[in-house]
């Protein structure tokens, strides 16, 4: 995988707390090829944005990445000189945050917030192409009217329509790579399919990748190629987005799938998880899912050892002592409708 | 026939909100005349976008605020203006935000202890039954809110709810702040309640798959009315409504993964200062006819107690949805005219 164009291994986030370091992130690793959609699903909490955050090394003040590498395009930039990233970020790698109306700024028109965007890779851009520039980017995502909208303030934008401005700017210098940390959750559904078909949209275009993080299942079921599971900091299962569904090999994986109610299948009870996610400070000894888990009930292994993600398929690995038995008990999805 | 635990007849709601120029108002209808009727034991799944009244629906309905028009019966009896105490502890309320609704400075015995004092039925043993029957355990009562996650405190807000044993409960996206396997936990709850206890259930949130699960009938919202209503399988399995047709198509699942089959609208909902005349459905429309500009559809019945507020409406079941709108590519068709200026 030696193309991959973001490469993080055994990632380590650290957060200063009341009684010493709490690690957030504890030794993820995942790749994004180029063109590719990886889907980041956990629960809140589960250290999604974290990993990301660092990534684009934007973590707070009171965070550090304490072990582990960052590589984007084969050179490291967890590292990498504060300079070296501002260039980055919004250059090659740019992201879109959950909330347009807290990322945009209320007082300064939509149009000249993408052409900062602009300004601050290209200093030199003339004020005419700069216009042009900005109009065109709006028109790309779907905008009407792109100059009048561009001299428009953010108040004056729906929902949908404030996510598809912070779509242009953060296609404004023709990134490689998309971080979508929850791009929808703000947005009701008629209009999130809108902005997810923009976003996939100016993927294509821009031969971009993408990574989208998100709660809901269903959304990276449609969108991405690949999915990580996280919970409490880890990556509890990775695999190609077919056989994740097909093939859920992790005992919390199915959980979640199990727990949503669908449109399509007849439940009388839903199936849920019991308990609650583990505080991070204090994470149960083994695998920090066994309490919760009905397959590690009473068996030693889930309470002392540790599972390390494991392969169980082709390019599907799962961190579970009983993968397979996780796996092997679980009836296809597809043909369970 | 058994009257219906909760019947609300041509509710609507006005607010007045001041002219962009800040001199006078105008109405703002949320809520323009709304009927429904919920038997005992059964919900009432409450469906719309951000925006479309449905809670100011719920708000008026357990005495919040003011309705303009129309009634409330709550067990056949009409809900006077001024509301008695056995009125309101009739109905009650279970709000989204766990972590809002709860006094963090009170511990979660006074809690759930508080409607039962002010209605002068405190027991100690009485609030240690609910915290059971929500299942948590007594011992929780000492604790507060802070100590407790999401999902837990969702519990105590209904056990609150539950105090003055109400016939209704208004659950105005009760489950929709919570992670996916803390939702389950809480959905469950709320299904054997209505099992043990007989409560109806008015169940409004904007997740049609949660909605589909709990509910015995639906309702779907649009910027104040009802456009479509009717038992859940026949809402579900065969919308008539294009609007309703368009939300079922538009949820993302993880069985379904043709993202072809989508009916995508266009543009956003109009402001509601602004309300297109006729239906105020057909600026997003992808049935709309010279008719729907001038004439508001009535919700009419289609089969027994499925209706759908359309002059085009046609039940379509849910695998033959993406035949009735054209894929056209999102760039093309994203025109909003009805943005909000």
């Amino acid at each position: 995988m030696s193309a991959s164009l973001l490469s993080v291994r055994d990632l380590v986030v650290e957060f200063d707390g009341p009684h010493g370091p709490v690690r957030v992130v504890d030794e993820v690793s995942f790749d994004v090829g180029a063109r590719e959609v990886l889907g980041i699903v956990g629960e809140s909490g589960s250290g999604k944005s974290v990993s990301l955050l660092a990534v684009m090394g934007l973590l707070p003040a009171s965070a550090r990445v304490a072990a582990g590498e960052i590589r984007f395009d084969g050179q490291r930039i967890d590292d990498a000189p504060e300079a070296r990233m501002r260039a980055l970020r919004g250059g090659a790698i740019s992201m879109i945050f959950q909330d347009p109306m807290t990322s945009l700024n209320p007082v300064l028109r939509i149009g000249t917030q993408i052409g900062e965007a602009i300004r601050l890779h290209a200093p030199q851009t003339p004020k005419a192409e700069l216009r042009e520039r900005v109009e065109a980017l709006l028109a790309s995502v779907g905008v009407p009217d792109p100059a009048t909208r561009a001299r428009q303030f953010p108040h004056e934008f729906s929902g949908g329509m404030r996510q598809r401005a912070m779509i242009a700017m953060a296609i404004a210098n023709g990134p490689k790579l998309l971080i979508a940390d929850e791009p929808t959750t703000a947005l009701d559904v008629t209009i999130q399919a809108q902005v997810m078909d923009v976003l996939e949209g100016v993927c294509q275009d821009n031969h971009a990748s993408m990574i989208l993080v998100t709660h809901d299942l269903g959304l990276v079921a449609e969108t991405a190629d690949r999915i990580a599971v996280m919970y409490s900091g880890r990556i509890a299962e990775t695999a190609p987005t077919d056989a994740l569904f097909a093939r859920p090999s992790h005992p919390y994986t199915r959980g979640l799938l199990d727990s949503l109610p669908t449109l399509d299948a007849e439940h009388d009870e839903l199936r849920s998880i019991p308990g609650q996610p583990p505080d991070m400070a204090a994470r149960p000894p083994g695998c920090a899912f066994h309490p919760r888990c009905t397959l590690g009930q009473g068996r030693p292994a889930c309470s002392s050892e540790r599972p390390d993600l494991r392969t169980v398929g082709i390019r599907h690995a799962a961190a579970c002592h009983y993968a397979e038995e996780a796996a092997g008990d679980a009836p296809p999805r597809e043909a369970a409708q | 026939m058994r009257a219906a635990a909760l019947e609300v007849a041509g509710l609507s709601k006005e607010f007045h909100v001041r002219n962009s120029s800040g001199w006078g108002r105008r109405a703002l209808r949320a809520v323009d005349d709304v009927s429904f009727a919920i038997p005992p034991g059964r919900t009432l799944g409450l469906v719309g976008e951000s925006g479309c009244g449905k809670s100011t629906l719920g708000r008026m309905i357990v005495g919040l605020i003011p309705p303009t028009g129309g009634t409330i019966r709550l067990g056949g009896e009409t809900v006077r203006a001024s509301r008695s105490a056995a009125e309101r502890r009739g109905i009650q309320m279970v709000f989204q935000d766990p972590y809002a609704s709860l006094d963090p400075r009170m511990t979660i015995h006074e809690v759930v202890a508080e409607p039962l004092r002010i209605n002068g039925l405190y027991s100690a043993g009485k609030v240690d039954r609910l915290l059971t029957q929500v299942g948590l355990s007594p011992d929780a009562g000492q604790r507060r809110p802070a100590q407790f996650s999401g999902g837990q405190r969702q519990r105590i807000a209904i056990a609150r709810a539950l105090a003055l044993d109400p016939r209704v409960l208004i659950l105005d996206e009760a489950v929709s702040a919570l992670d996916v396997s803390i939702q389950a936990q809480i959905v469950n709850l709320l299904r054997r309640l209505q099992r043990d206890l007989g409560l109806s259930y008015l169940f409004i949130s904007h997740d049609l798959s949660v909605v589909r699960h709990i509910s015995d009938e639906v309702a779907v919202m649009y910027l104040g009315r009802i456009v479509e209503s009717g038992p859940r399988a026949a809402v579900f399995g065969a919308p008539a409504h294009p609007y309703t047709q368009a939300l079922l198509s538009a949820v993302p699942s993880v069985h379904r993964r043709d993202r072809t089959s989508r009916i995508v609208l266009e543009g956003d909902l109009p402001n509601p200062l602004d309300r297109p005349e006729g239906c105020v459905f057909r600026s997003r429309c992808f049935k709309a006819a010279p008719r729907c500009a001038t004439e508001a559809p009535a919700l009419a019945a289609l089969d027994g107690d499925h209706r759908a507020a359309c002059h085009f409406a046609e039940p379509t079941p849910r695998d033959r949805l993406a035949r009735l709108a054209p894929a056209d590519r999102p760039e093309e068709k994203t025109a909003s005219k009805e943005d909000h200026p």
